[in-house]
C-alpha cells in the first residue's frame, strides 16, 4: 500500500502545471519577449510570431516557463480593398471586418482589388495585389441533434380541498368541494412556452370512488391560496388508480403560466392526500 | 428550510414526535413500488460536493406472491441503472401525520442482496428479500454524462434555458434569469458547466428533494430558523473551532474579455485584523493570503471587479471553519439554510448549513459555517 501511495505521489508530482493567460506584448529583451501578464511584467520565450507592441497575446505557462504563442485574435491573410488609399493607409475588408493598414510603397490600389496581407510579423501590411482569389468554400453546417421528446413527472407540493376553507389534505370531487393539487412553479419553469405538448397524464390514487366521473380543470395557483381556486377547462374524466390522460389543453395552460390541476363536481370521489400517497396528483407530461 | 405546514413546524419545534422513512421506487417515469419501508438509512448532504447528497439504505421486501425481487439484469427493479428512490420522512404525533419529501435519489449500487427461502408444498418460495442500496442524488447522472462532443451554449439569451438543455432535468427557477455573457467551450465535465452557468446567477445548483434542479443564492439570506440550546431548545451539542485554512484577504482575477483582451481585477482587505498590509506599508500580522479566480463568463473589468469583491466577502470570513452541531432530528433543515444559533449563555451567532447527516437516530448532525 505504501508503495502504491508513493507511486501515486510521484505521478502527481510529475504533472506539469499549465495555464494560458492573456498578456500585452511590450518589447523584447533581445532574445525573448517582454509581456505584461496578470498584472506583472515578465520575460517569455517566443515562437516564430512577432507581435506588435501593445498587441494582446496568449502566454502559455508550463511549470516555470512562459511562451508567447501568438495573437489572441485571428490575423487575416488577404482582403478586398474597400476604397482608394488615404494618408498612406488603405481600408481593406477581411474575414475579421474592415481594417485600415499601411501598404507597400509603389502599389497603386483601387477599390475592389484583392490584396495579400502580411500577418506573421509586427502588424498587418498590404504587400501585393493578387491576380485573383478563389471564392472560399461554404463552411459546413454545424451538427444538429434535432428536436427530441422530453418527459418529466412533476410531483405535487401540496394538495387539499376547499369548502368554506381548506379543511382537508385529501382531494375531493363533489358538488360542495373544490379539490386541487399544487405544483409550485416547476412546470412553467421547465417546459418552454413554445413547446408542443404531446401528452399529459395525472397519477390518480383513490381513497373512495362512487357515481360519476369528476370534472377536471386547471387553476392558476402555485401554492394553496387563501380562498378557493377557480377552475377552467372543466372536463369530465373517468378515473381509475394509475395514470389517467388529461386533455392536451391542460398542458398548454400549465407550460405558459404557473398553475395546477383541480377537480369539482362529479363523484362523489375522494383522492388520497400527499401524506397517504406522495404520488397522488403527480403529472407526467411529454413535450417536444 | 423545506416547506411544511405550520402544524408540522410546531410538532418539530416541540421535539415530541415519532418519525420514520418511506420510499417510492420510480423507474422510467413510472412508480414501480409504493411506500416501501426502509431501514438502516444514512443520508448525508455536503455542500462541498458536486453531487450533494449520498447515502444508503436497506429494503426488506416480502412479496405477496412469494417471488424474489432481487435484480439480476439491467432494467430489473432496484437495478442501479436509472432506478430512483423518492425518500420521504413521515412525522407523526398523535393523530397528526405529515410527509416531508427528503431526497430523490438514484440507486447507484446494490452491494448486497439476499433472499430467504423455505419449502412450501414441494417448491422453494421466497419469504423475503433484503437489498442494500447505495444512493446518490440526481446530479450523479449529470456527472457521469460527460460531453461526448465539444459543446458550447445553444443560445445566449437565458441561463436557465441553457441549464434545462444541458441537464434535461425539471427546473424551479428560484433565482432571476440572466443572459449568458459569452459563448464558450464547455469543459468535459457537464456538472462543471452547470456550476459555471449557475455562477452567472450567483447561485449554487442542487437537486431538490422532489427531483427538480434548483438553486440557492451564494449570498447569505436572512436567518430562516433559530436553533436554541437549553431546556426549550432543539440544539443538543455544538463544537466550536477556528482555523486560518481557506481564509483569504485578497482575491485576484485573471481572465479574458470579449475582444480577447486581458481582464484583470483584484480586491483586498486594507483594514481590520485581516488587512494585507499596515497603512504605512509594513507587514501586517495576517500578511497576504491571496486566492485566484478565473471565470470565462466574466468579460469586462467592471464584472471582474464585482466578482472579486463578492468572492472576497465570502472568503475573508471565518466561513471556512466548520462547526459540527447535534440537533433534534428535523427533516426541514436544508443545505444553505442561514440559521441563528443561540447557546446556553444567550450568545447568538449566524451560521449557514453546509452539511447534514441523518439516520434513524433521534438527532441529526449538522455542519455549519460562521457568518
Amino acid at each position: 500500500m505504501a508503495d502504491f501511495d508513493k507511486t501515486v505521489r510521484k505521478k502527481l508530482a510529475g504533472l506539469p502545471s499549465v495555464a494560458r493567460l492573456v498578456g500585452t506584448f511590450v518589447s523584447t529583451d533581445g532574445v525573448r519577449a517582454v509581456v505584461d501578464v496578470g498584472g506583472g511584467r515578465i520575460p517569455a520565450d517566443m515562437t516564430g510570431y512577432v507581435p506588435e507592441v501593445g498587441e494582446q497575446v496568449f502566454a502559455l505557462f508550463i511549470d516555470g516557463t512562459a511562451t508567447v504563442i501568438g495573437s489572441t485574435v485571428p490575423k487575416p491573410g488577404k482582403g478586398t480593398v474597400a476604397s482608394a488609399p488615404l494618408d498612406n493607409l488603405v481600408a481593406v475588408d477581411t474575414i475579421v471586418g474592415r481594417i485600415t493598414v499601411p501598404y507597400a510603397a509603389g502599389l497603386s490600389l483601387s477599390a475592389g482589388q484583392t490584396v495579400k496581407l502580411g500577418a506573421a510579423n509586427d502588424g498587418l501590411f498590404v504587400y501585393a495585389v493578387m491576380s485573383t482569389s478563389p471564392p472560399p468554400q461554404a463552411p459546413p453546417s454545424p451538427p444538429s441533434s434535432g428536436g427530441k421528446v422530453q418527459t418529466q413527472v412533476f410531483m405535487p407540493i401540496d394538495a387539499g380541498s376547499y369548502r368554506a376553507g381548506w379543511w382537508t389534505n385529501q382531494v375531493y370531487a363533489s358538488d360542495t368541494n373544490v379539490g386541487a393539487w399544487f405544483y409550485g412553479s416547476q412546470i412553467a419553469d421547465t417546459i418552454p412556452d413554445g413547446a408542443t405538448i404531446q401528452s399529459i397524464a395525472i397519477n390518480i390514487s383513490i381513497s373512495s370512488l362512487s357515481y360519476q366521473a369528476p370534472n377536471f380543470g386547471v387553476h392558476g395557483s402555485a401554492t394553496r391560496p387563501g380562498v378557493a381556486v377557480g377552475l377552467s377547462q372543466l372536463t369530465a374524466i373517468a378515473i381509475a388508480n394509475g395514470w389517467v390522460a388529461l386533455p392536451i389543453g391542460f398542458g398548454n395552460y400549465l407550460k405558459a403560466a404557473v398553475g395546477g390541476i383541480g377537480i369539482n363536481h362529479g363523484g362523489y370521489a375522494i383522492l388520497n392526500s400527499l401524506a397517504a400517497d406522495p404520488a397522488s396528483g403527480a403529472l407526467r407530461i411529454s413535450w417536444v | 428550510m423545506r416547506t411544511a405546514s405550520d402544524n408540522c413546524r410546531q410538532v418539530l419545534a416541540q421535539g415530541s414526535f415519532s418519525f420514520w422513512y418511506e420510499a417510492d421506487l420510480w423507474y422510467d417515469n413510472t412508480r414501480r413500488a409504493a411506500l416501501l419501508p426502509i431501514d438502516d438509512i444514512q443520508l448525508s448532504e455536503d455542500d462541498s460536493r458536486g453531487v450533494k447528497a449520498n447515502g444508503g439504505c436497506t429494503i426488506v421486501w416480502q412479496d405477496d406472491f412469494a417471488r424474489s425481487i432481487m435484480p439480476n439484469a439491467i432494467g430489473d427493479l432496484f437495478s442501479p441503472f436509472g432506478s430512483e428512490l423518492a425518500i420521504y420522512a413521515v412525522v407523526s404525533a398523535g393523530s397528526f401525520q405529515e410527509r416531508v419529501p427528503l431526497a430523490w435519489m438514484q440507486i447507484v449500487d446494490v452491494p448486497a442482496m439476499r433472499d430467504s427461502t423455505m419449502f412450501f408444498k414441494g417448491t422453494r418460495i421466497t419469504t423475503g428479500t433484503v437489498l442494500e442500496l447505495k444512493l446518490q442524488d440526481r446530479f450523479v447522472q449529470i456527472q457521469a454524462d460527460e460531453f461526448d462532443v465539444p459543446s458550447s451554449p445553444s443560445q445566449l439569451a437565458s441561463v436557465w434555458t441553457e441549464i434545462g438543455a444541458l441537464t434535461g432535468m425539471k427546473l424551479v427557477r428560484s433565482l432571476p434569469d440572466a443572459p449568458i455573457t459569452r459563448s464558450v467551450v464547455y469543459q468535459n465535465d457537464r456538472l462543471q458547466a452547470l456550476l459555471d452557468l449557475a455562477d452567472l446567477l450567483g447561485g449554487v445548483p442542487y437537486a431538490a428533494s422532489d427531483g427538480t434542479l434548483t438553486m440557492r443564492p451564494k449570498a447569505w439570506t436572512s436567518p430562516v430558523d433559530t436553533l436554541r440550546a437549553g431546556d426549550d431548545g432543539t440544539l443538543v451539542d455544538i463544537q466550536k473551532g477556528m482555523s486560518a485554512d481557506t481564509v483569504y484577504n485578497k482575491v485576484t482575477f485573471r481572465g479574458q474579455g470579449n475582444a480577447q483582451d486581458q481582464v484583470l481585477a483584484f480586491s483586498e482587505i486594507t483594514e481590520g485584523p485581516l488587512r494585507v498590509r499596515n497603512p504605512d506599508g509594513t507587514r501586517s500580522p495576517a500578511h497576504r493570503r491571496p486566492t485566484f479566480r478565473s471565470n470565462q463568463f466574466v468579460t469586462t473589468s467592471a464584472q471582474a471587479k464585482a466578482y472579486t469583491e463578492s468572492e472576497l466577502a465570502r472568503v475573508s470570513t471565518l466561513s471556512a471553519v466548520k462547526w459540527p452541531i447535534e440537533e433534534v432530528w428535523n427533516p426541514l433543515r436544508e443545505l444553505g439554510d442561514v440559521i441563528t444559533i443561540v447557546d446556553e449563555q444567550d450568545n447568538s451567532v449566524t451560521a449557514r448549513v453546509v452539511g447534514i447527516e441523518r439516520s434513524q437516530k433521534p438527532t441529526q448532525r449538522v455542519t455549519v459555517v460562521r457568518g
